[in-house]
């Protein structure tokens, strides 16, 4: 008989330490963790307030006062891309969140109960994922657009002025996660349908079902565990899409409501510039692209850790 | 496959049907109406009772829908709000655009994505594959957004190789396709290297190389045909990111597509032009994966039966 050398690690342990080994993605995890202090703390980082105007230093080259130039109103631009930070951020992951937690529950739901229902589920999403997501959100955006922001003196009831104040207050963020939340879950849904069907039919869960388990049992000790991976791997993978999408939304003028910085807006602000000027949109470009690619390369380094059968 | 074909074809009407009920439903759920103007100075009320007379806005919803769809049964789009245009005059100036943008942008990514991949999996865990593998990655990553103001500010503003903007000469095509093309180029490299290396450990690759057959002609013919299966079918979606993306390549060189009327519409709040624009680029995304379907199942008959 050998002697066991060493306690076997729990998955997660495992897990973790096959990821730390995976520089790239400890390189992204890191700059994550950074953009984040940055979002949170930007109004204690940032040199000046993202919306203050210097209409004596419009144009101002990097360096000098200011670190990072200033745009065509005067502005700090090294204080708007720490600004933007928080847009690009909160966007990115709540709208994931959001968007799976829909996706996922529709699915699960549609595979799980299966039949006449599943058949009624499944075609509504066909219909829909036959609609371009970025089409469908330009849409809406509009819509919310214009019902909330322009009519405000036009009487709408208590819970309409609730959310387009609190639209206001967060800068024009409330709506762009709605939009991609009620876009973007339509895919998920079709993963997770897939995913739940093929999990159903495992043997292990034959085995469980044949020793009585209940369907709560079977959910949360069987079923669960082994879509939680799956799910933080692929919700990962999908920030940096929900990045690009706040930030297509705020360049087209959809997104977030002026002066509030988003890479997005200040990427236009730049273009117009570009001949000139042309720091001013590859900056916003640069963060914009940083913070993407970084939860791309964590998001790949957690399948390849998660999941090392994948790994080819 | 005839019955195939009549399949997909016949669901092309409710999912046409759907989307513009959708569109023109959000469209009318907005509140005021498109000559009130916001900011700008008000019409007068008589003006704009006699512009929303002129354009049938007092008519009810379902008379409104069904004028709109008897007038694109016969090809009319109607007029645009805001401009003088009808939106048939914007489509017929964009679109041959754009859809040249778009099949330029395509065919930069095919010709990058699927040799890198092929290349990548042929040498798979080597440095090659790695570099491959990486650029996929960053190629994904890096938005038209930040790649435009670069290429432009390094090969337009500091080499002075090719114009900052505009279109007409191949010179000015240079940049907007490979920058279109990039992205999808990294997606298909990385789903051309998986689905080689499934196929390259096949029985019959070992067949054909005991056979003797030689190496390109294992690679190309039995190997390269088999693994581009899984890659036909992300065409259809991978198109549909590149022309919604072209709006942002098309307003960063100042093209004139589809893509600025379209954003035009929206911040004008034109809704005629947005709902064309809507339904002219969901009929050609829905016909290119029509298109993609076929090829599938023309190239995999167990599609066939599904």
């Amino acid at each position: 008989m050998a002697k066991i050398v060493k306690p076997a690690d729990s998955l997660w342990k495992d897990a973790f330490r096959r990821l730390l080994k995976n520089k790239v993605a400890v390189a992204g995890g890191v700059i994550i963790i950074v953009l984040t202090f940055i979002a949170v703390f930007a109004p204690l980082i940032a040199p000046y307030h993202f919306a203050e105007a210097n209409f004596e230093e419009t144009f101002s080259a990097p360096g000098g006062r200011y670190l990072l130039g200033t745009d065509f109103l005067g502005r700090d631009m090294l204080s708007r891309l720490l600004y933007g930070t928080r847009i690009s951020l909160t966007v990115g992951t709540l709208g994931a969140i959001f968007a799976f937690t829909i996706g996922v529950l529709y699915g699960t739901l549609s595979g799980y109960v299966g039949g006449k229902v599943d058949n009624v589920m499944m075609r509504i999403v066909d219909v829909l994922y036959a609609f371009p997501s970025l089409l469908f959100i330009i849409l809406l955006m509009v819509v919310f657009k214009t019902s909330f922001s322009a009519g405000v003196e036009i009487v709408r009831g208590p819970i309409v002025m609730a959310i387009a104040t609190l639209d206001r207050f967060l800068g024009g963020m409330l709506f762009i996660l709605i939009g991609i939340s009620l876009t973007s879950w339509i895919g998920i849904a079709r993963l997770s349908r897939g995913m739940a069907l093929s999990l159903r039919e495992m043997e292990f869960v034959q085995a469980a079902k044949a020793l009585g388990a209940g369907h709560f049992r079977i959910i949360v000790r069987y079923l669960a565990p082994n879509l939680v991976g799956p799910l933080i791997v692929n919700i990962t993978l999908s920030i940096p899409g929900f990045i690009a999408t706040e930030a297509f939304l705020s360049f087209i003028g959809l997104g977030v409501d002026p002066p509030t910085p988003s890479w997005g807006a200040m990427i236009q602000d730049g273009v117009r510039a570009m001949r000139g000027h042309p720091h001013l949109a590859i900056y916003p470009g640069i963060a914009l692209a940083l913070a993407m690619l970084s939860f791309a390369f964590l998001g790949d380094g957690l399948r390849d850790a998660l999941d090392p059968r994948l790994k080819q | 496959m005839l019955s195939f074909i009549f399949r997909r074809i016949l669901w092309l009407i409710p999912v046409l049907l759907v989307i513009s009920m959708i569109t023109f439903a959000l469209m009318l759920s907005v509140p005021g109406n498109p000559f009130e103007g916001t900011g700008e100075r008000p019409l007068p009320p008589e003006t704009v009772a006699r512009l929303r007379a002129h354009y049938g806005l007092d008519d009810s919803i379902p008379v409104q829908y069904l004028r709109y769809m008897q007038n694109l049964l016969r090809g009319d789009l109607g007029p645009s709000y805001a401009t003088r245009r009808s939106v048939n005059d914007m489509v017929a100036a964009g679109l041959p655009i754009s859809a040249t943008l778009g099949m330029l942008g395509l065919v930069v990514a095919l010709s990058i994505g699927i040799p890198l991949g092929v290349a990548s999996a042929l040498n798979q865990n080597r440095a090659i594959d790695h570099f491959a593998m990486f650029f996929a990655m960053a190629g994904v990553s890096v938005p038209a957004m930040t790649s435009a103001p670069l290429f432009i500010w390094i090969f337009s503003i500091n080499l002075g190789w090719l114009p900052v903007a505009r279109w007409g000469t191949w010179q000015q095509a240079v940049m907007p396709a490979i920058i279109l093309g990039i992205g999808p180029a990294a997606v298909l490299a990385r789903l051309t290297r998986a689905s080689m290396l499934q196929v390259i450990r096949e029985d019959y690759i070992r067949t054909a190389r005991a056979k003797g057959v030689p190496e390109r002609r294992i690679t190309i013919q039995h190997a390269l045909k088999n693994a581009l299966i899984p890659v036909i079918t992300v065409l259809g979606p991978l198109f549909a990111s590149m022309v919604t993306g072209a709006v942002v390549v098309e307003r960063i060189f100042a093209i004139p597509g589809m893509g600025g009327y379209f954003v035009g519409g929206v911040s004008s709040r034109d809704y005629p032009v947005i709902m064309g624009m809507v339904l002219v680029y969901t009929f050609f995304l829905v016909l290119s994966n029509l298109a993609v379907d076929l090829a599938y199942a023309w190239v995999d008959p167990r599609i066939r039966l599904e």
